[in-house]
C-alpha cells in the first residue's frame, strides 16, 4: 500500500454491548474518522458515547431517494475522509459483509485506489436467527435470498430445505425508493412461494433483539396470512422444510461403486507389498 | 461511560438476571423517568428523554443494481 488512509469496516453485533467484538471495539476507539449505520437509535447513541464526533450515515437516506444514491454517497463520503490520509472506521450492525452493499463498495473502492481496507465480522440477525429459533443450517440445508431478488429473478426453491427471506417489508419494490411495500406487493410474493409451500405452511416472522431490554420476535404465522402481516424492515421470514429430504440413489448407488473399486485397489496394493 | 447508555452496554454484555437488573438500575445516577423506563423496558420512552433518533433507516442492500434504473 503506497497511501496513509485506511478503511476497517466492523460489526457491532445486534445487541447494543452483547455482541461486538475486541477488534472492532479498538478499531471504532482508535479511528481518526467514524461513520455509522445501525437498526436502533439507542444503538446509534451507544456508538455516540464511545465516539461523540461518530458521523450519522442517516442523512443520505431519504423517502423517495432511489437507496442506489444513498449508498454510493455513503461510500463517497468515507472515501473522502481516506483520500484524506485519515484511518477511518465504518460502523455497521450486525455483520458488515452480510445483506450490506455499503461496506463491501466501500472497502473495494478504497483497495482500488490504493489504500488498505478490510472487514471485521459481527454476529448477524442470521446468527441470531440460528441461537433464538433452534435451527442448525446444516440439518436440511438453508437458503437466503432477499425478498424481492427473489421476485425479480426466476430462482428454484428447494423446499426440502429451510428457506430465509430478508428485508421482506420492502418486498417488489423495484424503485428503490421505498421502505415498505403493500399487501399487493406481498400478496405476489405469497403466490410465488405457493408453488413451492401449501397456503398452510407455517413461517416464522423474525427479529433479532437489538437491546438487552427486549426480546426477539418470533411470530409464527401461514403463509397465507403473509401479504397482511405486520411485516417490517428489519423482519425476516423463516421458512420451516416442507418436504422430507429425497435421496439421490443415482448418486449413492455411484458412490457405492467407487467405494468397491477403490477397496479392490487397496487389496491389490497390500497383495503386492505383501508378495515382496 | 455511565448514565442509562452505558448500564445498557454493561446489562448487553454480562446478561443480567431479573434482580441484578433492577439492583443495577437503582444504583444509577440518572433522571427519575430514565429509571423508570430502563425499570419498565421501555426503549422507546428511553429513546425519547436520550433524545435518540425517532425513525432510523438501515437497509444497506439493493436486491438488484439495474432493476431500480429501467
Amino acid at each position: 500500500m503506497n497511501q496513509s488512509g485506511s478503511l476497517a469496516c466492523v460489526g457491532l453485533g445486534m445487541m447494543l454491548g452483547a455482541h461486538v467484538s475486541p477488534r472492532s471495539r479498538t478499531h471504532i476507539e482508535g479511528a481518526d474518522v467514524v461513520f455509522v449505520l445501525v437498526s436502533d437509535p439507542l444503538v446509534e447513541l451507544w456508538v455516540q458515547e464511545m465516539r461523540p464526533d461518530a458521523r450519522s450515515l442517516q442523512p443520505y437516506y431519504r423517502e423517495g431517494k432511489s437507496r442506489l444514491d444513498s449508498y454510493n454517497q455513503m461510500v463517497e463520503a468515507m472515501l473522502v475522509e481516506i483520500r484524506a490520509g485519515r484511518q477511518v472506521c465504518g460502523v455497521f450492525y450486525g455483520h458488515p459483509g452480510v445483506f450490506a452493499l455499503v461496506p463491501h463498495k466501500a472497502i473495494a473502492r478504497a483497495r482500488e485506489e490504493g489504500f488498505a481496507a478490510h472487514m471485521e465480522p459481527g454476529i448477524s440477525a442470521e446468527d441470531c436467527l440460528y441461537a433464538d429459533l433452534g435451527i442448525d443450517p446444516g440439518r436440511f440445508g438453508c437458503q437466503h435470498y432477499e425478498a424481492s431478488q427473489l421476485m425479480f429473478y426466476e430462482r428454484r426453491i428447494d423446499p426440502s430445505a429451510y428457506l430465509v427471506l430478508w428485508q421482506v417489508g420492502m418486498a417488489g419494490d423495484r424503485s428503490l425508493a421505498r421502505f415498505s411495500t403493500g399487501p399487493a406487493y406481498r400478496q405476489l410474493l405469497v403466490e410465488l412461494l405457493a408453488q413451492d409451500y401449501p397456503m398452510s405452511h407455517p413461517v416464522i416472522a423474525y427479529e433479532a433483539a437489538t437491546l438487552p431490554i427486549t426480546a426477539p420476535r418470533m411470530d409464527e404465522l401461514r403463509l397465507s396470512e403473509l401479504a397482511t402481516a405486520d411485516l417490517r424492515l428489519q423482519t425476516t421470514l423463516v421458512f420451516p422444510p416442507a418436504t422430507p429430504l429425497k435421496r439421490n440413489q443415482r448418486m449413492l448407488d455411484r458412490l457405492a461403486a467407487l467405494d468397491r473399486t477403490e477397496s479392490n485397489r487397496a487389496e491389490s496394493s497390500q497383495t503386492i507389498v505383501d508378495v515382496q | 461511560m455511565t448514565g442509562a447508555i452505558g448500564f445498557l452496554e454493561y446489562a448487553g454484555r454480562n446478561g443480567l438476571s431479573p434482580a441484578q437488573y433492577a439492583a443495577g438500575v437503582s444504583l444509577l445516577d440518572i433522571d427519575g423517568r430514565q429509571r423508570q423506563a430502563l425499570l419498565d423496558r421501555d426503549a422507546a420512552t428511553l429513546n425519547e428523554l436520550l433524545g435518540g433518533r425517532r425513525r432510523l433507516l438501515f437497509a444497506i442492500l439493493a436486491p438488484d443494481e439495474d432493476v431500480g434504473q429501467d
